[in-house]
């Protein structure tokens, strides 16, 4: 069986990450809060100004470990990886695949296909839970227009007609979003969705969500041998982890956005843990950033049945067996890349 | 520690003696091992480590009853392979006779590819010594119990058979299908190699069907 692996977040300013043995340890002001085996870890996230010694470094990419440093609303700034990792051949099929304008397109119709069927679910699923009429109209309308896009994307041979297709089902879904917004509408209603800055409180927290989704995509991508910079229906730009982002198409509904609603409906995350800067740009305080942190792990640990691969699973498992599963497609095992739909 | 995908020694690119033994227990796992470079450990392949190195780490020794050399490197361009023997006893005589012995954890393989690893071993040693070596064993560390092998004519020529076999595998550029077998379970790579999504596709092309309909 897979052993459990997790990714080690260092939030606390200041930290220092350094190798004792087989294991890391975090200290802060001179006091060892927290030491972790390197065989329990598949990456180290450090946020701000964390500070992670050559040692620590070290015995992270001997075994295979990557370190991420990110800024502290989560984009990343450096990598250290081990010097030789992955597949050589394995790589070049990937690029040669990501070359061929074919092969991008079908990759790119199966990726949001997924996509597509979780973001649909989540809407069933809110509209079931709903008790008021007029959202559960909104949220079936959305979900409807979502049923009517998925079949139309099987014919689709090139990937822009993917990226229009999809991008029109965004739209509609964001519409849509603040119908499953059901505690403290007013202030967590998303303004369809903005980024760079992120302009309300929900489009904050989606965004940090999706900045550890990207980091723990990533992570998978390269766990299993792939480039994460050479993506499909991505294309390459310098510093943009392309297939990464692929990869995390069919995992936002199921790990960011479920989580961000649940967060606020259950009121673990408040208003008032937000910060509003000159210029609209919103942000969440260290506070909150440690709350979501802590819950998108427990969200992580929740298991689920895989659909096709037909066993249980843990939530944070699913990236690195869809990256595999995207691997042995690149490796001519697999006639598609299929990804992962979850009904719940 | 994750052991980088084997490079070739000293210039020559000769695969290892383990790499026998990898394929005999399964080409698709020695494919992805030696040629893809995936590797993962778990319980059964630290172990083994930890216990090649307490072997290597010993000191080479002498005493009446013969020396001892441990962690040798050997090579054959015959059967164009290379590695480390665990350990070597020179036993007394004229010439000595060399006596190799390869230590394995565990109990006896249900499938004998050790036999096969050692008597590599010991091609080896005869084509760098030149002179014949009729025998061998294998140390097993949890009973510590010796197993002597015979280098018999038929052990030989499956020893050939298998290095052929390795070379025809590691000169492929696509990964041998999988093979669904009960020692998949011990299996550390498992996890990567995927035989049962491979092979057991029914719920696989259920969801390929499914992927671009709604219900």
């Amino acid at each position: 069986m897979d052993v459990q692996l997790n990714t080690l977040y260092i939030v606390t300013r200041g930290a220092t990450v350094r190798r004792d043995h087989l294991t890391l340890q975090v200290v802060v002001e001179q006091q060892a809060r927290l030491t972790v085996p390197i065989h329990q870890l598949e990456s180290v996230a450090a946020f701000g100004g964390v500070h992670v010694t050559p040692g620590a470094m070290g015995l992270c990419a001997e075994s295979g470990v990557a370190v991420n440093f990110l800024t502290e609303s989560g984009r990343l700034v450096a990598r250290v990886d081990a010097p030789s990792s992955g597949n050589v051949l394995l790589r070049r099929e990937q690029f040669r695949r990501a070359d061929d304008p074919g092969a991008r397109g079908s990759v790119a119709r199966c990726l949001i296909a997924g996509k597509l069927h979780n973001c649909r679910n989540l809407l069933l699923r809110a509209g079931r839970e709903s008790g008021d009429a007029a959202d559960q109209g909104t949220l079936s309308g959305a979900a409807g227009h979502l049923a009517g896009a998925i079949p139309n994307l099987e014919a689709d041979t090139d990937a822009d007609t993917v990226r229009g297709r999809e991008g029109d089902a965004a739209r509609v879904y964001f519409a849509a979003f603040g119908a499953m917004v059901r505690v403290g509408r007013g202030e967590f209603t998303p303004n369809g969705r903005t980024r760079r800055p992120p302009l309300d409180r929900m489009n904050a927290l989606l965004s940090f969500l999706y900045a550890l989704l990207t980091h723990d995509c990533t992570a998978a991508c390269a766990a299993a041998g792939l480039d994460p910079s050479v993506g499909f229906l991505h294309v390459d730009r310098p510093g943009r982890p392309g297939l990464a982002l692929d990869l995390m198409e069919e995992f936002r509904p199921l790990l960011a956005d479920r989580l961000a609603l649940a967060l606020v409906n259950r009121q673990q995350v408040k208003a008032s843990g937000f910060e509003f800067r000159e210029g609209g740009a919103v942000s969440m305080d260290e506070a909150t950033r440690k709350a979501v942190l802590t819950a998108y792990q427990q969200r992580k640990r929740e298991e689920v049945t895989h659909p096709y691969l037909d066993q249980k699973v843990p939530l944070g498992r699913l990236p690195f067996l869809q990256a595999r599963v995207f691997a042995r497609h690149l490796r001519g095992d697999l006639p598609s890349y299929l990804p992962c739909v979850l009904k719940n | 520690m994750i052991p980088l995908p084997i490079l070739p020694a000293d210039g020559a690119d000769y695969p290892p003696l383990s790499a026998l033994n990898d394929l005999l227990f399964c080409a698709r796992r020695c494919f992805l091992h030696r040629v893809e470079g995936v590797w993962v450990e778990n319980v059964h392949t630290t172990a083994g480590t930890l216990d090649h190195r307490r072997v290597h780490q010993t000191r080479d020794t002498e005493s009446a009853t013969g020396r001892t050399a441990r962690g040798l490197w050997v090579t054959s361009h015959r059967l164009r392979l290379t590695g480390v023997c665990d350990l070597v006893e020179f036993r007394p005589g004229a010439p000595e006779v060399p006596f190799p012995v390869e230590y394995k954890r565990g109990k006896r393989r249900t499938w004998d590819n050790d036999e096969v690893q050692l008597c590599a071993q010991a091609m080896c040693l005869e084509e760098m010594l030149g002179h014949a070596i009729p025998s061998g064993a294998i140390f097993h560390v949890k009973s510590k119990r010796r197993r002597e092998i015979a280098f018999t004519p038929d052990l030989r020529e499956r020893t050939g058979e298998t290095a052929e076999r390795l070379h025809a595998l590691l000169a492929a550029t696509t990964t041998p299908p999988p093979v669904v077998h009960p020692k998949c379970k011990q299996c550390s790579v498992r996890s990567v190699c995927m035989p049962d999504l491979l092979t057991g596709a029914s719920a696989y092309r259920r969801a390929v069907a499914d992927l671009f309909r709604t219900s």
